[in-house]
């Protein structure tokens, strides 16, 4: 347990040569005990504050589920990509150490907490910090695919990127389609009598 | 550093966010649920009589949504009076006297019911809002459209030219009324003439009775012409000007709230962008693609109708 809050605080702090230990040493069962611990924790804490509604036990348990269906998911795809860009790493070994990145999910409590009890700035407030935290999640998971990969900085972008493109050009077929539903029903024909 | 400090420093931030969690205060909903309140019901887009809504992102228009909320707010005790925000140029006669009706039940069951007017409320929006005790517009408010109309278009002519000619076997004369590859025969127009009369003189009924006007003078004021709200003021069309908020203050005024009321929007679907980002959103929408758009689009389109008969297989 000494060793693996070791590893968090490298990774906060010195995360390339956290990765480089974590790749070498630490197991998938390591890497899933800081997932669980960080994702229930910070699906607590949208309980707790975060999310309204009668919903919001559903939601929570969804954001737990769907959250390790992206960790999943995410490494499947950033596997394949690395592969095709001429990668030579372990799949089981991106999960693990794209897991240990989870672990940002519990710094942006505090943040939650303090937006919670100072309601004139929590938008703004919970704006920058996952603005911040996203950010740095971004850079964790490049110098992760780096690390498992060996690839460039530039390659461990393109592994990241190519997901996102197709996300948004698929975003935009579906824009693209859903707009001439819209405008082919706003000049269909209607003959009863109206008003 | 030492291995220990660094375990502390990371145990330290997890204590942090594990007090933050235990210690963070719930949001509370806006409206507390015992206090008496205005419920805010909204008409929003052309109305129809099918489906949730006018169409699959446009806002809620259908008469199966206004309904719906129309019911949630008659059974929320808490609700002592609503207001009715139109935002509408009017639709379906059929769908537009289904909601006028719901109107008036919930009026002879004891709530006092205000309309708002938005940009525009008018024709079939105004029918709504003649049902309600008390109408508040804007000064550029586009309100009236007092009549009825029978939209049909006759493409005799285009289908000539592009060689489709339609053959019907029919029960009876006039079992293919309004069809678009013919002229209207002139007892065809007595019959829907006579029809479009017999509506009209409905929304005459309605007007009359709902603003206590002279059916005479209601006709005066009905030949299907706008007015803007200041307009309709002055012909006693409407009550007061005045937008959303003081529609609220005036619905507790006459509901005996005292202080500033409380309200609540009882709209279920409203922006499509808010409901795709909402999980309720998603989850009616999917419904909405699933099952609502195909059945949607089977009953309403015409055009099938027009083309020719190996393309509709």
């Amino acid at each position: 347990m000494g060793n693996l809050l070791e590893i968090i605080y490298d990774l906060l702090v010195k995360p390339r040569q956290a990765f480089a230990e974590i790749a070498a040493t630490k197991t998938l069962s390591d890497a899933m005990k800081i997932f669980g611990f960080s994702v229930i924790l910070s699906g607590f804490g949208a309980y707790a504050g975060a999310v309204q509604g009668s919903m919001k036990l559903l939601v929570v348990l969804l954001q737990v589920v769907a959250s390790m269906g992206i960790w999943f998911l995410s490494t499947a795809v950033w596997h394949l990509l690395a592969e095709l860009l001429g990668g030579n790493g372990s799949a089981k070994k991106l999960l693990t150490v794209t897991g240990f990145v989870y672990f940002l999910q519990v710094l942006i409590l505090p943040i939650y907490f303090l937006a919670a009890v100072l309601p004139g700035q929590s938008i703004a407030l919970i704006s920058i910090a996952t603005l911040f935290i996203s950010i740095w999640n971004l850079w964790l998971q490049l110098l992760a695919i780096r690390t498992v990969y060996g690839f460039s900085l530039a390659r461990a972008g393109l592994v990241i990127g190519i997901p996102f493109l197709a996300v948004v050009a698929i975003m935009f077929i579906l824009a693209f389609t859903l707009g001439s539903v819209f405008l082919s029903s706003m000049f269909e024909m209607v003959n009863p009598p109206q008003f | 550093m030492t291995g220990k400090l660094k375990a502390y420093i990371v145990l330290g931030i997890i204590a942090l966010a594990i007090v933050a969690v235990l210690m963070m205060p719930g949001k509370q909903d806006s409206v507390k649920e015992s206090a008496d309140r205005i419920g805010v019901v909204y008409v929003e887009g052309v109305i129809t009589g099918s489906g949730e809504a006018a169409s699959f992102l446009t806002e809620s228009g259908g008469a199966n949504a206004v309904i719906k909320q129309l019911h949630r707010v008659a059974a929320d005790n808490s609700v002592k009076a609503i207001v009715l925000r139109i935002n509408s140029p009017g639709g379906s006669t059929a769908a537009t006297e289904e909601i006028g009706e719901e109107i008036k039940k919930i009026r002879k069951n004891g709530k006092i019911v205000v309309t708002s007017m938005g940009d525009m409320a008018a024709s079939g929006g105004y029918w709504l809002a003649a049902c309600t005790d008390v109408i508040y517009a804007n000064p550029s408010t586009l309100t009236g459209s007092i009549g009825v109309y029978m939209p049909y278009s006759n493409w005799e002519e285009l289908y000539k030219k592009i060689g489709i000619r339609q053959e019907r076997i029919k029960s009876g004369a006039h079992k293919d009324i309004l069809s678009n590859d013919r002229p209207m025969t002139d007892e065809e127009r007595v019959i829907l003439q006579t029809m479009v009369n017999e509506i009209y003189e409905n929304f005459v009924t309605v007007v009359a009775e709902g603003r206590k006007l002279d059916r005479e003078q209601v006709k005066v004021l009905a030949d299907g012409r706008i007015y803007t709200g200041k307009q309709a003021k002055e012909a006693g069309l409407v009550d007061e000007l005045g937008n959303l908020y003081d529609a609220i203050d005036k619905a507790a005024e006459l509901a005996g709230i005292e202080g500033k009321p409380q309200w609540k929007d009882f709209n279920s679907i409203n922006n499509p962008l808010t409901e795709l980002l909402s999980l309720e959103g998603k989850l009616a929408m999917l419904k909405k693609v699933l099952l609502e758009v195909p059945t949607e689009n089977e009953v309403k389109s015409v055009a099938p109708m027009v083309l020719p008969e190996r393309w509709q297989e």
